[in-house]
């Protein structure tokens, strides 16, 4: 049976989209398809790799040129939140690589409730990230939940009605020219948070993509498109996202751990 | 028409002379199931946890025995698990294990690329004192540096001209306490070279209380010059 045989009778319309979907004219089977467009998005991920591989490439450089201002960039980073990170982006890779099967199985709605947890772990990533290492690490103020806060003395100042709490002379921990810390022992601590915000904003930014292309599978997926014949989008989505808990595994140790 | 790869001339599909399928099925993937995914999610979560508890232990050791831990076991240990992670991720969670080898295969040239950029840039910037050496007289300051203070210096003075030279001490204590469990000691600086790094907290190698200065020569990758002082910004360059 060829597929051009198959095209003009396709099943009727009650049945899920996902069963009527035909691969496009130029493939012989949607298997070869589906692989095709793995393929290509493999070669997409190469390049993603090569992107970061200038931060990693950087990082590696300057910590043998300037090993102190690496040991005191890396102290001035608290583990706890790294390792809570990376805890985050670990389920999350399971939950989409758990959506996958589920779709295989044609389980849509425990599918669809795996993509949404990915989704919310993406958010507590980025929430993480932005609240408790960021903005005090830029500005000197404090999330108000933030248990390093009852470390230092208040200084009374707060912003956004209460929510963030200004810690005089904690801020300022910014890259190159922006760089005000007033108590950095190493003349190259500009560079290091250079480094630092390069690489975990580049990261939060394919967060923030590998969550824009979940969405986008999740709303599909609630319409019916994908299935155990085709799950093509779902599977690019989950190469994009299973990326960036890669890159995250290597920025953590690099950043936090190693000293 | 002979065809290898089909068996009975008869049933030869011209749109399909591999015998792909035709279904429209994913039939030659494999389901990887949620048993398998829990294992590796479990390895994983296991893993996060063993690097962060070695590093902890390194630094704990080094303090409570009073010894000095080399900084390569740091790397080796953390980079070694991370790759084992990431080995995992891939193999399982991006399916490359029960993928099209293709997919394995140009992913290992990428990271040989990303191994090649790395080692041949480090081959230029970290010999560049063994050709430069002329210029090591004219080393200054570095960090992003404001006529002869580096950007490090500039922050601190602008800091004690808003607050104060007193509020300025104040605020240091009250700052630079042991917060987070991995505090900003002020013996820090001490014993930091060029060619050894240091924790913050705890001896390693490198957080010994050897001065700064104190292995000269050309032949540690890159002279002592810039132990103390930071990036090797010269003259010569036009700065």
């Amino acid at each position: 049976m060829s597929t051009l045989d198959t095209r003009p009778n396709q099943p009727a319309a009650n049945k899920p989209v996902w069963s009527r979907y035909v691969h496009g004219h130029h493939w012989r089977t949607a298997a070869e398809e589906f692989d095709g467009a793995k393929l290509g998005f493999w070669l997409f991920l190469t390049t993603e790799v090569l992107l970061f591989a200038g931060i990693f490439c950087a990082y590696a450089l300057f910590r043998a040129m300037y090993p102190e201002a690496w040991a005191e960039g890396s102290g001035s980073l608290d583990w706890k939140w790294g390792a809570l990170n990376t805890v985050v982006l670990l389920v999350s890779s399971y939950t989409m690589a758990a959506s996958i099967y589920a779709f295989q199985t044609d389980q849509q709605k425990r599918a669809q409730i795996n993509l949404l947890i990915t989704l919310v772990a993406g958010f507590a990533f980025l929430a993480i990230k932005f609240l408790f290492e960021y903005t005090p690490k830029w500005s000197g103020y404090f999330f108000v939940l933030d248990p390093a806060l009852s470390h230092y003395p208040e200084s009374g100042k707060t912003a956004l009605g209460g929510l963030f709490h200004f810690v005089e002379g904690y801020g300022g921990k910014r890259p190159g020219e922006l760089f005000s810390y007033p108590f950095a022992e190493s003349a190259n601590m500009p560079l290091w948070w250079s480094v630092y915000y390069c690489g975990t904003s580049l990261h939060a930014l394919h967060v923030i993509i590998g969550m824009i292309l979940i969405a986008r599978v999740y709303v599909k997926g609630v319409k019916g498109h994908y299935g155990p014949t085709y799950y093509t989008g779902v599977e690019i989505a989950g190469l994009y996202w299973h990326l960036v808990d890669l890159i995250w595994i290597f920025l953590f140790p690099l950043l936090y751990l190693i000293h | 028409m002979a065809h290898a790869h089909a068996a009975n001339p008869s049933e030869f599909n011209e749109l399909d002379p591999h015998g792909a399928g035709g279904h429209g099925q994913h039939e030659s993937h494999v389901i990887v199931g949620p048993f398998t995914l829990r294992l590796i999610l479990a390895i994983l979560l296991f893993f996060t946890a063993t690097t962060v508890g070695l590093a902890q232990l390194e630094i704990w050791i080094a303090g409570f025995f009073d010894i000095t831990l080399p900084l390569w076991l740091n790397i080796v240990i953390a980079m070694s698990i991370a790759t084992v992670k990431a080995v995992l991720v891939m193999a399982y969670f991006m399916q490359l294990r029960y993928d099209n080898p293709i997919n394995t295969i140009l992913m290992g040239f990428c990271i040989f690329g990303v191994l090649l950029f790395i080692c041949f840039t480090a081959m230029d910037l970290l010999t560049r004192d063994r050709i430069y050496d002329f210029k090591e007289g004219q080393v200054v300051a570095g960090g992003t540096f404001q006529g002869n203070l580096s950007r490090v210096d500039v922050a601190r003075q602008e800091f004690i001209e808003r607050v104060g030279e007193d509020r300025y001490k104040e605020i240091k204590a009250a700052i630079k306490h042991d917060a987070h469990g991995h505090g900003h000691g002020d013996s820090a600086v001490v014993g930091s070279t060029a060619s050894k790094s240091r924790p913050i907290v705890g001896t390693t190698d490198a957080l010994s209380t050897e001065p700064a200065h104190h292995d000269g020569g050309h032949g540690d990758g890159h002279g002592n010059h810039k132990a103390g002082s930071g990036e090797g910004h010269s003259a010569g360059d036009g700065h």
